[in-house]
């Protein structure tokens, strides 16, 4: 134990913050005096280590530029945005280069636990305004003071996905109440989705995060219906995708579009509905934590990531969105038309979904919804 | 002489002794500390509260898992008894065949993960049950109660640890001596009767520590509920992981752990003096860990 | 007659789903429920393709060889200890060598989680086999104890009478009475360290062993390619298990052939 009896595990004491602040500040200006000092920029190598959701890796879009460079890349798949708080909380944080945050998260990651690291962003030219829309420049969601935290690089919604061939397309979350639907649908196990859903159902979207408890308990006492109709809570998107393959299940509350792909790879098939109530839409950063080891690397994979031509394939694989304008031009004619790309202030008009607040009088806190979650799930 | 043995003793033990100090005891007493500790979102802070306990204890959330879990290990581990009493008794002192538990041994080892799978096949509505039910003509259409229910979770926790307690089972079986049995066969019992008058209290202490080993297995396996369970996964073992993986809150987590093993050792407790009162642990006989 | 028809169906029970698992794991599409579409090798073919699948499996086993090897020496040192100690000393090294059996392995796997953040230890290979020595450590004690249980130091002590080293004791002596024992506990901490899930879980940081690597899989999409991998797995299991009951039974022979010789 290093400074005796007062570490904590999860550390968020403020000495310890400041120290890794200060020695992320270190390393920053470290990489900024090697950039400014020699024009050769240390090409990237060796392993990175990343921790992502499954498929957002860039496996297939990547491998050329791994291959150039000699990059073995690791991943530690991430089933929900809790993974990696609390991994970054402990007091043996692992040397993870890179991970991802949702939008959500911005202020918890950046100010309260401090486990971002400003980025330079001379390393990572692709993030400019001529690649990038403007929905994703210039945001406090990935900026402190002018420096980066997090470069978005992946944004999409989660919306219903249901089979067309077992029930007709909901309209709204209610038309999961049918009876003849009892015991056939699913809800994944996955809060930064399915809690603005909870607040929508019980027609509070429009406060959330910012429910008061006794809004809160009505909402989940709205979402407990959804519950008595669900045969399963999936653990994540693989297990939905499964079940709704098998035809143990026929739709899903909410779920990543992702899960269109897994389940015809599994030769099921599946449609994405818009309910009125509205879709969960969400924006995925890269952001280098403290533990990097390889911040030079990270920073190139993040630039590469950013590539147009890399933006269009991951996005066609995975049914998102891009964030690199010159992206859409490279996708097919599904894929381009899925999202109005002229008008996408649209999408991002009603601003994005936050988490509840930490600590508050008169809001549920996240724990309470931490709680509430649990207790839904558990079915009380 | 005696010294000198005694000397080396301590000498060969203590790397394995401070092994286990290290990455063991230390570990679970830092877990009980820990317990007592603070947490308040993402800060936790070294106190000594009951807090945790408190709310542990009193969190409907708790006590309904607990039941889940307790309930689930239970009936999973009387079955997996109730099947491996007859198959030890049988390959301890009828049969002794070692391609049955070379059998054995080798579904205990065919991975864990790919079985609690196999079980998601087997009991779909597309599973091998269903299929062959229907194509018998003995239903219409699929039982859906079949997965996603305790149903599922029982039968696939059964198949994993069933190999696990049979092993158990055997090995106190080992210890009685064929000759006990062999004289109450001379005085007229019948097997089965020589089954519950020699084998079973001669072994109690054997089986106690089968049943307990295979139900604190099948009680704190937390990912069969949470993969076949439906909307009834949630045990005391994923409460206790999610605090740890998910929701950060290490403390309460603790606490919760302390509790659920304090739960096991009045299970066991219960298991000793139910035993005793039906007779067929013998009192008064020292007992032996397994 | 009726035990032998239940004894029969308890171990198709337990066979069945294996058969499910080998069956599948040759199906021509990726699912992985009814109706079956044929046969194919294509999830043999995928498993040599993949390489982080390879990778998970080299660190799986380089974990599972030391954990067997760590635990065989921990092990023996304590049993030997063991029967050196009176009483009491003896209830001891049985308190903490054989009690994490006791546990779930989610008790086991967060205590030291804690710990290890406590101490600021980084997660990795290291804090694997850690954790799967702990886990191993009750089986190989229990194992070695029922085997000295019809040890007699007395045999030790001749030889040392008769001027041989400690060293030369062991080797001739005590090394020959406990190897079988040995072996098959090494064996059986392979296989527990191949497939451990739960408690690596927590303490992997970033490495992915082959079950870590299973369970990602299954947050895609679950394609036969795990049944490929559980029954090469299988196969594996079985030769290992044949081999060393065929070295145990070789060593019986051999020395009743001694014995009778003498």
């Amino acid at each position: 134990m290093t400074n005796g009896k007062t570490t904590p595990a999860l550390t968020t004491a403020p000495t310890r913050r400041g120290l890794l602040r200060m020695s992320a500040g270190l390393a920053g200006s470290a990489v900024l005096m090697r950039l400014t000092s020699s024009a050769a920029w240390a090409a990237p190598s060796g392993d990175l280590q990343i921790m992502a959701w499954e498929g957002y890796d860039l496996v297939p879009e990547l491998q050329a530029w791994r291959d150039a460079n000699g990059v073995k890349v690791e991943t530690t798949s991430m089933t929900s945005q809790d993974d990696v708080h609390t991994k970054f909380m402990a007091g043996n944080p692992p040397p993870f280069d890179l991970a991802e945050y949702n939008q959500a998260y911005a202020n918890l990651y950046i100010d309260q636990l401090g486990i971002t690291t400003p980025i330079d962003p001379v390393a990572v030219p692709n993030f400019n305004a001529d690649n990038i829309f403007e929905q994703f420049l210039g945001k406090a969601e990935w900026e402190r003071d002018g420096k980066l935290t997090g470069v978005p690089w992946i944004w999409g919604f989660n919306t219903s996905l249901y089979n067309a061939e077992a029930m007709a397309e909901p309209k709204s979350y209610k038309d999961f109440l049918a009876p003849e639907l009892k015991g056939k649908i699913a809800i994944v196990d996955d809060s930064v989705t399915m809690w603005p859903v909870t607040a929508r159902v019980a027609g509070l979207g429009a406060k959330y995060p910012n429910l008061t408890r006794d809004e809160l308990s009505a909402a989940f006492a709205e979402l407990a219906k959804y519950r008595d109709q669900a045969r399963m809570i999936a653990l994540n998107m693989g297990d939905v995708a499964t079940a709704l393959a098998s035809g143990d299940v026929v739709a899903v509350l909410c779920a990543d579009p992702a899960v269109i792909k897994m389940t015809e790879e599994l030769g099921g098939k599946l449609k994405m509905a818009v309910p009125e109530e509205g879709v969960v839409l969400w924006v995925d950063a890269w952001f280098v934590p403290p533990s990097a080891d390889n911040v030079e690397t990270a920073l190139a994979f993040i630039n590469e990531a950013l590539s147009p031509q890399a933006q269009a394939d991951i996005c066609m694989r995975l049914n998102q969105a891009p964030v690199s304008k010159q992206a859409v031009a490279l996708m097919d004619d599904a894929a381009r038309t899925r999202i109005d790309y002229n008008n996408l202030e649209a999408y991002f008009a009603g601003g994005l979904p936050g988490i509840p607040p930490l600590e508050s009088e008169e809001f549920a806190t996240y724990d309470d919804w931490i709680s509430a979650w649990q207790e839904f799930k558990a079915g009380i | 002489m005696k010294l000198s043995a005694r000397w080396s003793g301590w000498t060969l033990a203590s790397p394995t002794i401070l092994f286990m100090l290290a990455f063991f005891v230390f570990p679970s007493l830092f877990l009980l500390v820990y317990s007592f500790w603070k947490a308040s979102s993402f800060q936790i802070t070294p106190a000594f509260q009951f807090d945790n306990y408190v709310r542990a204890l009193t969190d409907e959330l708790f006590w309904r898992v607990t039941f889940n879990a307790v309930i689930i290990g239970l009936m999973s581990a009387v079955v997996c008894m109730a099947m491996a009493l007859p198959v030890g008794y049988y390959l301890v002192f009828v049969s002794r065949s070692r391609l049955l538990e070379q059998i054995i041994l080798v579904t205990w080892f065919s991975s864990y993960l790919v079985r609690i799978f196999a079980w998601r096949t087997l009991l779909g509505n597309d599973g091998v049950i269903n299929t062959v039910l229907q194509s018998l003509g003995l239903i219409d259409a699929p039982i859906e109660a079949l997965l996603y229910s305790r149903f599922a979770v029982g039968v696939t926790l059964i198949h994993l640890y069933l190999p696990y307690c049979i092993i158990l089972v055997m090995t106190a079986f080992h210890e009685i001596r064929q000759d006990l049995i062999d004289a109450s066969r001379d005085l007229g019992r019948s097997q089965v009767g020589a089954f519950f008058s020699v084998v079973v209290p001669n072994a109690s202490a054997g089986l106690v520590g089968a049943f307990m080993l295979t139900l604190i297995m099948t009680m704190g396996d937390f990912v069969t509920p949470q993969m076949l369970g439906g909307t009834t996964g949630q045990t005391t073992g994923l409460l206790i992981a999610d605090q740890f993986r998910r929701t950060g809150n290490w403390p309460l987590g603790s606490a919760q752990a302390v509790i659920m093993f304090l739960l096991v050792v009045l299970i066991f407790v219960a298991v000793i003096v139910a035993g005793r009162t039906l007779g067929f642990i013998p009192k008064r006989r020292k007992q032996r860990a397994v | 007659m009726i035990l032998r028809i239940f004894v029969a169906l308890v171990i198709s029970f337990l066979v069945a789903p294996l058969l499910i698992i080998v069956l599948f794991s040759f199906h021509a599409t990726a699912s992985l429920s009814f109706p079956f579409q044929g046969l194919s090798l294509r999830w043999y073919a995928a498993l040599f393709e993949d390489a982080q699948l390879g990778d998970a499996m080299l660190t799986s086993l380089l974990v599972a060889l030391v954990t067997a090897v760590a635990t065989l020496v921990l092990g023996m040192c304590a049993s030997l200890a063991w029967l050196r100690l009176g009483g009491r000393a003896r209830a001891a090294v049985e308190a903490v060598t054989i009690t994490p059996i006791a546990l779930p392995g989610l008790f086991i796997g967060v205590s030291l989680l804690i710990a290890l953040a406590l101490f600021q230890v980084s997660l990795g290979k290291v804090t694997i086999i850690i954790a799967h020595i702990v886990i191993s450590m009750p089986i190989v004690m229990i194992a070695m104890r029922a085997r000295l249980a019809l040890f007699d130091t007395m045999l030790e002590e001749a030889s040392r009478d008769l001027g041989a080293n400690s060293l030369y004791t062991f080797r001739k002596v005590t090394l020959p009475l406990i190897m079988p024992t040995l072996v098959s506990a090494a064996v059986l901490t392979f296989a527990i360290s191949l497939d451990e899930f739960i408690v690596t879980g927590f303490v992997s940081g970033t490495e992915t062993t082959l079950p870590m690597f299973i369970w990602s899989m299954m947050r895609r999409t679950v394609t036969p390619m795990i049944n490929a991998i559980s029954t090469v797995i299988l196969i594996a299991t079985l030769a290992i298990l044949l081999i060393s009951s065929h070295i145990e039974r070789t060593r019986r022979a051999q020395s009743l052939r001694a014995r009778e010789s003498e």
